[in-house]
C-alpha cells in the first residue's frame, strides 16, 4: 500500500513524461511548439471510454443506474447511494482490459489525430511558407477544433450532464482503476511502460537502419536528404510517434484527473514545462523533464506548503497554515522560468561528458594533477 | 426596442474586441511579440474593478461611515449571522453580494466618492495592464517567439485558470459583485438606481473609448513609431545596426499594448457588473483576438474591425439562433454552440492556408509623399510658388485627417444620444 497521494503523482508524472517526450519530439522535427498536443491525451482518454462501453458488464450496470436513476432524484442523491451505485460499477467493470487493450487502442487514436494534423495542416502549411508564429496559431485552432469536437461528443452521449465529464457512467467506473497489491495500478503500470517504452524507443533510434535515419533527419534534413534519407517520411513516423505515446498518456491520466473535454487545456502548460525542463532538443530530456515536472507539481505542492507552514510558524512563534494543494501550476510556471531564464539548454543539453570531465579533474589524485601540470607545463 | 437593445449588445461587445484586438494588433501585427496570454491581461483590468475597487470601497467605506460595521440586517445572512466587518463579508462567498448591496447603498447616497473610485480604478486598472506588460517584457526582450508564447500562454493560465479561480481573497470560483460606481447620479423616481442607465453609460464611453483607442493606432501605425516597429519585426539586426534601440520599443510597445487590453477588460467587468475567473479563458481573450487579427489582416486596424465584425457577428448569430438550428438539423442545441468555435478554427487555417495576409492585406505606412513633395519644390524652382503650401505636405497625412475627423465626430454622435438618453 503506497500512500494514494505518492501513486497519483507517479501516474500522472508518467502521463506527463509520455507527452513531454512527444512534445519534443515533434518539435525538434517540425520546429513549431503544438498548442494541440494535449488534445491527442483526451483521444487516449476516450479510448479507455469506449473500451469501457465495450465491456458486457457496461450494459449489465448501465441498465443498473437508469433504473436507480429513475428512483432517486439525481440531484438529490443521498452518499449512501452513490456508495451502493459505485460499488456495483466497482465490482464489475475493473479489468486490466484497460491496459491490455487499452494502450493500443490509445496509441492508433493519438496517431490517427496526429498524423491528420501533420499532414492536412502543418505540412501545407509550412510548404506555404508560413512563419513560426502562423503555424503556431494554427496549432492553436487545431486545438480549438478539438475542443469542439471533444465537447459535441460529451453532449451527444448524455445532454443532461453537461459537457463536463466525458460520460456520466465512465466517471465512476473510471473513479475506481484497476488495483496491484492494494496500490492503484496506474502508479505502477504507468512508470513501467514508460521504461519499456523509453528502452525500445531507444534501441531504435540507435539500432536499426530507420531509427539511425530518423536521428540524422533531425541533426540535419537538408544533409539526411542528400545521401538518400526520407526525410518527409522520418516526420511522418515522428508524429505518429508522438501522436500515439499522447494517447498512451491519456490512460494513465483518466484515472488521475479530472478526465473532460476541457482536459486538454489543463495539462498543456505541465506539457510544455517538462519539454522546456527536458531542453526541446533531446527526446529523453523530455522523458525526464515531465517526471520532474509531474511530482513537482503534485509532491511539491503538497509537501512545499507544510514545509513554509513549518518555517513560518518556527519564525513568527504563531501557527501558520499555507496551503498550496490547490495551485500545482504555479510550479510548472515555476520551472519554465526558472529554465528559460536561467539554463535555458535544460536537461537535455547538458553536456554530460563534460560534467564528467570536470567532476573527475576535480576530484583526481594528487599525481595524476601534477602530471597534467607537467604536460601543460 | 428589443431590437435595439440586441444590436447594443452586439456592438459593446465588439467594441470591447475591438479594443483588444487592436491592442494585439499592435503587440503582434506592426511588432513581434507573438501574445499568447492575452487573456491574463484583459482579466487583470476586469480584476481592478473588484480587486482594488471594491476592496478599497469596502475598507474606506467604514472608516468615513463608521455606522456602517455592525449595523443589524445590513450584512446578514440567515444561516451563520452577522458579519461585523464589511471588507471580511465582501470575500466570504455567502455574504459577498450582501457586503456589495451595502457598498451600493452608500456610494448611491455620495455620488462623487463612487465618481473618485471609479477614476482611481480606471487608473490604477491600465495601470496593473501595464505594469504586467512591463513585467513580460523581461522575457520577451530574451527569448525566441516561440518560448515566448509558450511562457505568456502558461503564465495566462496559471493566473486566470489556477490563482485567481483558487484563490478567495482575490476572486474565487463563484466570482465578486463589481460595485455600483456611478448609481448616485441615476436614481429614478422611485428611488431606485436605474441599471439600465448605467449599463449604458459605460456601454457610451466604451464606444467613445474604442474610438479613441482606434485612432490613437493609426497615428502610431503612421508615426515614425510604428515605421521603427515594422523595421524592427522584419529585420531587427538592421535596425540595431542602424542605432534604434530595440529595448526600449519593446518596452514600449507591450506596456501600451496591455494597457490598452486592461482597459477593455475592465470595461467588460463595469458593464456586466460581475467578474468570474472563468470568463476570461483563453478561447475567447486569446484564441478569439488572434482569429480576427489574422482573418481581417495582420498589421491593419481596418482590417482587425473587419474580423472583428465577422468573427463575433458569426458567433452571436450561431448562439442565437441554437435551438432553431439545432432543430433544423435535428441535433441537441448544446452542440451547435460548439458550431463557433470548430468553425472558426477551421476558417483560421483556411486563411492560414489561401491568404495568410488577411481579408485587408497591410499596407505600407502613410507618411509623406515624396512625388508631391517633389512636385511643389519644383514648382517653387520653376517661381511659380513663392513657399510651400501648409496643407500640401501630404495627401495621405490629410486623409488619415479626414478619418479622424468622421471618427470623432461619430464619438460626438454617441456622446449625445447618451446624454439625450440619460437626461
Amino acid at each position: 500500500m503506497v500512500n494514494p497521494l505518492i501513486a497519483q503523482s507517479l501516474a500522472y508524472a508518467s502521463g506527463l513524461a509520455f507527452l513531454s517526450m512527444g512534445l519534443t519530439l515533434t518539435y525538434i522535427t517540425t520546429r513549431v511548439p503544438n498548442f494541440a498536443h494535449a488534445s491527442f491525451a483526451v483521444a487516449g482518454m476516450y479510448a479507455v471510454l469506449w473500451l469501457t462501453k465495450l465491456n458486457k458488464v457496461y450494459e449489465v450496470t448501465w441498465k443498473n443506474w437508469i433504473k436507480l436513476a429513475a428512483t432517486v432524484d439525481k440531484d438529490q442523491m443521498s452518499i449512501n447511494e452513490f456508495r451502493h451505485l459505485t460499488s456495483i460499477l466497482s465490482s464489475n467493470v475493473y479489468s486490466f482490459d484497460y491496459f491490455t487493450l487499452g494502450f493500443p487502442l490509445a496509441f492508433l487514436f493519438g496517431a490517427a489525430i496526429a498524423v491528420a494534423m501533420y499532414v492536412l495542416i502543418l505540412k501545407p502549411l509550412a510548404d506555404r511558407g508560413n512563419t513560426v508564429t502562423g503555424l503556431m496559431i494554427a496549432t492553436f485552432a487545431f486545438d480549438i477544433i478539438m475542443l469542439a469536437v471533444y465537447t459535441m461528443y460529451a453532449y451527444s452521449t448524455k445532454p443532461s450532464y453537461g459537457a463536463y465529464e466525458l460520460d456520466p457512467l465512465a466517471r465512476y467506473a473510471l473513479g475506481f482503476q484497476p488495483e496491484i497489491a492494494g496500490t492503484p495500478a496506474t502508479a505502477i503500470v504507468g512508470p513501467v511502460i514508460v521504461l519499456v517504452v523509453a528502452v525500445v524507443f531507444w534501441a531504435f533510434l540507435r539500432y536499426t537502419k530507420f531509427g539511425i535515419a530518423m536521428r540524422a533527419a533531425i541533426e540535419n534534413p537538408s544533409l539526411a536528404e542528400t545521401v538518400g534519407v526520407n526525410v518527409k517520411l522520418v516526420y511522418l513516423v515522428s508524429w505518429v510517434i508522438a501522436g500515439g505515446l499522447a494517447g498512451m498518456a491519456g490512460v494513465l491520466l483518466v484515472y488521475n484527473i479530472p478526465a473532460n473535454p476541457n482536459a486538454a487545456a489543463l495539462i498543456i502548460v505541465s506539457v510544455f514545462a517538462g519539454s522546456i525542463a527536458g531542453g526541446l532538443s533531446s527526446i529523453f530530456g523530455g522523458l525526464i523533464g515531465g517526471y520532474i515536472v509531474g511530482l513537482f507539481e503534485l509532491l511539491g505542492s503538497r509537501y512545499s506548503g507544510d514545509l513554509i507552514s513549518w518555517m513560518a510558524s518556527g519564525i513568527t512563534g504563531h501557527t501558520v497554515q499555507v496551503n498550496l494543494l490547490n495551485y500545482p501550476k504555479l510550479f510548472s510556471l515555476g520551472t519554465i522560468i526558472v529554465v528559460l531564464l536561467i539554463f535555458p539548454q535544460g536537461i537535455g543539453g547538458i553536456d554530460w561528458g563534460n560534467v564528467r570531465k570536470k567532476f573527475l579533474a576535480r576530484f583526481s589524485r594528487p599525481r595524476e594533477k601534477a602530471e597534467k601540470a607537467g604536460e601543460s607545463g | 426596442m428589443a431590437l435595439t437593445d440586441t444590436l447594443i449588445e452586439l456592438g459593446f461587445m465588439m467594441a470591447i474586441y475591438t479594443i483588444v484586438t487592436l491592442s494585439l494588433n499592435l503587440e503582434a501585427g506592426y511588432f513581434d511579440i507573438p501574445n499568447f496570454g492575452k487573456a491574463v491581461f484583459v482579466f487583470i483590468g476586469a480584476w481592478a474593478t473588484v480587486g482594488i475597487g471594491g476592496n478599497l470601497s469596502a475598507y474606506l467605506l467604514p472608516k468615513l461611515y463608521p455606522e456602517i460595521n455592525g449595523v443589524n440586517g445590513v450584512v446578514y445572512n440567515y444561516t451563520t449571522g452577522y458579519h461585523t466587518n464589511l471588507h471580511a463579508a465582501l470575500l466570504d462567498k455567502s455574504w459577498s453580494r450582501q457586503a456589495v448591496e451595502v457598498i451600493n447603498l452608500y456610494l448611491r447616497q455620495h455620488p462623487m466618492l463612487g465618481l473618485t473610485l471609479l477614476l482611481l480604478v480606471v487608473i490604477v486598472g491600465i495601470g496593473l495592464g501595464a505594469l504586467l506588460g512591463l513585467l513580460a517584457s523581461y522575457p520577451a526582450l530574451r527569448l525566441r517567439e516561440e518560448y515566448l508564447a509558450i511562457l505568456l500562454l502558461s503564465f495566462s493560465e496559471l493566473m486566470v485558470v489556477n490563482v485567481f479561480y483558487q484563490t478567495p481573497s482575490l476572486l474565487g470560483p463563484q466570482g465578486l459583485w463589481v460595485p455600483d460606481f456611478l448609481g448616485g447620479f441615476f436614481i429614478g423616481p422611485d428611488g431606485e438606481v436605474d441599471i439600465a442607465k448605467v449599463a449604458r453609460t459605460f456601454i457610451a464611453f466604451t464606444f467613445i473609448g474604442t474610438i479613441l483607442i482606434y485612432i490613437l493606432m493609426e497615428r502610431i501605425a503612421n508615426s515614425p513609431m510604428g515605421r521603427l516597429m515594422r523595421a524592427i519585426r522584419d529585420d531587427n539586426l538592421a535596425a540595431i545596426s542602424y542605432g534604434k534601440d530595440e529595448v526600449a520599443v519593446r518596452k514600449k510597445v507591450i506596456m501600451l499594448s496591455n494597457a490598452i487590453a486592461a482597459f477593455g477588460g475592465m470595461m467588460v467587468a463595469l458593464k456586466t457588473m460581475t467578474v468570474q475567473a472563468m470568463n476570461f479563458k483563453r478561447v475567447y481573450y486569446t484564441f478569439f483576438p488572434w482569429a480576427m487579427m489574422i482573418l481581417g489582416g495582420v498589421a491593419n486596424n481596418a482590417g482587425t474591425v473587419l474580423g472583428v465584425i465577422a468573427v463575433w457577428g458569426g458567433t452571436r448569430v450561431i448562439n442565437t439562433y441554437k435551438n432553431d438550428l439545432g432543430a433544423l438539423l435535428g441535433i441537441s442545441p448544446d452542440i451547435v454552440a460548439q458550431f463557433d468555435k470548430l468553425l472558426l478554427g477551421i476558417l483560421i487555417l483556411l486563411i492560414l492556408y489561401f491568404r495568410p495576409e488577411g481579408i485587408i492585406p497591410e499596407k505600407p505606412s502613410k507618411t509623406t509623399d515624396f512625388e508631391e513633395l517633389a512636385e511643389v519644390s519644383w514648382k517653387i524652382e520653376q517661381g511659380k510658388l513663392d513657399k510651400i503650401p501648409e496643407n500640401a505636405t501630404s495627401r495621405f497625412l490629410r486623409r488619415i485627417k479626414t478619418q479622424e475627423t468622421i471618427l470623432l465626430i461619430i464619438a460626438l454622435i454617441v456622446f449625445i444620444v447618451w446624454l439625450a438618453y440619460i437626461i
